[in-house]
């Protein structure tokens, strides 16, 4: 503690007892409400119940009858990407991008789920039953995370954790199974999908989203706090899960080449140190074959590689020198275990080959693209992520997401 | 000794459950709506928290994590200003200045520095007690109080300059 801290405390002190001070609710008003909110939840569960026995018995009596698929909805001419768009595609070809259809004026826009077949040339699309959201002057969002399991089979997480979208056939059928974890598996599913789940003070859990809909925890995750936001488990081509992640005071990066049955250390660059915390990063992973690692430090322009999880780590010289403008390095790993790396400002970019050892130029102006799976998606205007959309298989050719 | 109905506790710790929710949530309105979801969850579980003996820092730790989890929902939320609580007549314009000014820095902190300086700051609590009720080690304890204390200042400090100008 200094001195200014000093000065700051009595002040804190005195406002905390004046809040703390704020009028209390009457106990026996306040008891009444719990109370029904307990009944009330009570019912909701007993509904819930009646509401599976009633699907249990349909799905009985509908037992050895062809499942009846709904017939294909022409989507609205108003559907779009609201928000930060989400677009996977599995491979060149077969892709899901959440979309939304809102009202000209105030209202509820209707969130759908288009998929397409040909390489995002033609989309189709499905409305997603019960997902609604407020349309906001300033932009709505559909407060769903997309995953994408395979060419069929997609998930959307709510927010709060509390409620799961699961299609089997591309959005024309969905259920909702919970999003909670239910059980444990030994590793990760060659179809299923990994995140992390925080848990304040003590060892990370990893959920796997299973190919059925349901989310179980991996028996044996690495062993770390990872607290902040940034946490995340990426999956390589080859296979291999990596999981990274910080708390306060440190960084970690885990590796798992047998889908998550164990899971070895990767050490950090020192170098990539926060000024004041040696052993937390200011970097982030780029990782796309499993092989080839990068760690990305966006702020300060500076890169390492490894091809040895972590043994070594190799700094790269950045053939773009750092903007006085606030803009971030944005990097994106190859196929090939290369990496190509974007100047924002200029419209140029670098790309190093998997066995290089030094960046070049791109011939061609390219936009500043993330991987979005197996294809590249592009924004425009002068951050680069604003409407219109672009996707690209190759980043030479684009084409514009539309539905 | 007779067991302790769920009324009778909440008889008896409203006080204290009050006075902490309405420093987390810095008003009567939300600090209301914190205790009541808290004591839902602690209605639940009544049976296994009366049996294990300490209701009290049972429901203290609910409602903490309570706080720091609805928080995250509400980031995505446009938030509310009581209207009523920033501004005053102009007789008590100055002292009323320097609590509207900590107010909102204190509206603004992330949910865990906010805590950790209610805990320590209300209470007097020790950082090892705040960090086993809000499931952090020690040292991030210290590190969020820093960071909330640091925060505190540079916003009481900007705002002084921005007067003087």
């Amino acid at each position: 503690m200094n001195d200014r801290d000093a000065a700051v405390e009595p002040l804190l002190r005195e406002e905390l007892e004046h809040l703390a001070a704020l009028p209390q609710p009457e106990a026996g008003a306040l008891l009444r409400r719990v109370s029904r909110r307990r009944r009330r939840n009570g019912i909701g569960a007993a509904a819930g119940a009646l509401a599976v026995l009633a699907i249990v018995t349909g799905t009985v009596l509908t037992v050895g009858r062809p499942p009846a698929r709904p017939p294909a909805v022409t989507p609205p001419a108003n559907l779009a990407v609201a928000g930060v768009p989400q677009v996977h595609f599995v491979d060149a070809d077969h892709g899901f991008a959440l979309a939304s259809s809102c009202p000209a004026a105030a209202g509820d826009c209707a969130v759908w789920l288009a998929n397409t077949s040909d390489g995002g040339t033609s989309w189709q699309a499905h409305q997603v039953p019960g997902l609604t959201y407020p349309n906001a002057a300033e932009g709505g969002d559909p407060r769903v995370t997309l995953r994408v399991l395979d060419a069929s089979r997609a998930a959307l997480d709510g927010y709060d954790g509390d409620r799961r979208w699961f299609t089997t056939d591309a959005g024309a059928t969905w259920t909702q199974p919970s999003p909670r974890p239910d059980g444990t598996v030994d590793s990760i599913p060659a179809n299923g999908l990994a995140q992390i789940e925080s848990n304040a003070g003590a060892p990370v859990g990893i959920v796997v989203l299973l190919p059925d809909g349901r989310s179980a925890r991996l028996a044996s995750p690495p062993v770390a706090p990872l607290t902040e936001s940034m946490t995340d488990v990426t999956v390589g081509t080859d296979g291999s899960a990596w999981m990274e992640g910080s708390d306060d005071d440190r960084s970690w990066l885990f590796v798992s080449r047998d889908r998550g049955r164990s899971w070895n250390r990767v050490p950090l660059p020192a170098e990539a140190a926060e000024p004041g915390r040696p052993h937390r990063t200011v970097g982030r992973l780029a990782v796309y074959d499993g092989r080839t690692a990068f760690l990305v430090d966006a702020s300060g322009y500076r890169l390492w590689r490894t091809k040895d999880d972590g043994r070594h780590w190799e700094p790269l010289l950045v053939p773009i020198a750092k903007p006085s403008e606030d803009v971030g390095l944005v990097a994106s790993p190859e196929a090939d275990g290369g990496l190509t790396v974007f100047d924002v400002l200029t419209g140029r970019s670098f790309t190093m080959r998997g066995n290089g050892d030094r960046f070049v130029p791109v011939a061609a102006e390219q936009r500043p693209s993330v991987r979005i799976g197996a294809r590249f998606l592009a924004g425009s205007g002068p951050s680069g992520r604003e409407p219109p959309y672009f996707h690209s298989s190759d980043r030479q050719t684009w084409t514009e997401l539309h539905f | 000794m007779p067991e302790q109905s769920f009324d009778e506790f909440v008889h008896a710790s409203l006080p204290m459950l009050s006075r902490y929710a309405n420093a987390l949530t810095g008003s009567a309105h939300a600090g209301e709506d914190l205790v009541q979801d808290t004591l839902v969850k602690v209605s639940r579980a009544w049976r296994r928290v009366r049996a294990d003996g300490n209701p009290i820092a049972y429901t203290r730790k609910v409602m903490l994590h309570t706080y720091l989890s609805a928080w995250r929902g509400l980031l995505r939320r446009p938030r509310t200003v009581p209207l009523s609580q920033d501004w005053a007549g102009p007789d008590q314009f100055p002292l009323v200045e320097s609590r509207d000014l900590l107010r909102r820095a204190l509206a603004g902190l992330p949910p865990a520095q906010r805590a950790v300086l209610v805990l320590g700051y209300l209470d007097d609590l020790p950082d090892d007690e705040i960090a086993a009720v809000i499931g952090r080690r020690p040292a991030t304890v210290r590190s969020l109080r820093q960071r909330g204390l640091a925060t505190l200042r540079r916003h009481l400090v900007l705002e002084a300059h921005q007067e003087q100008r």
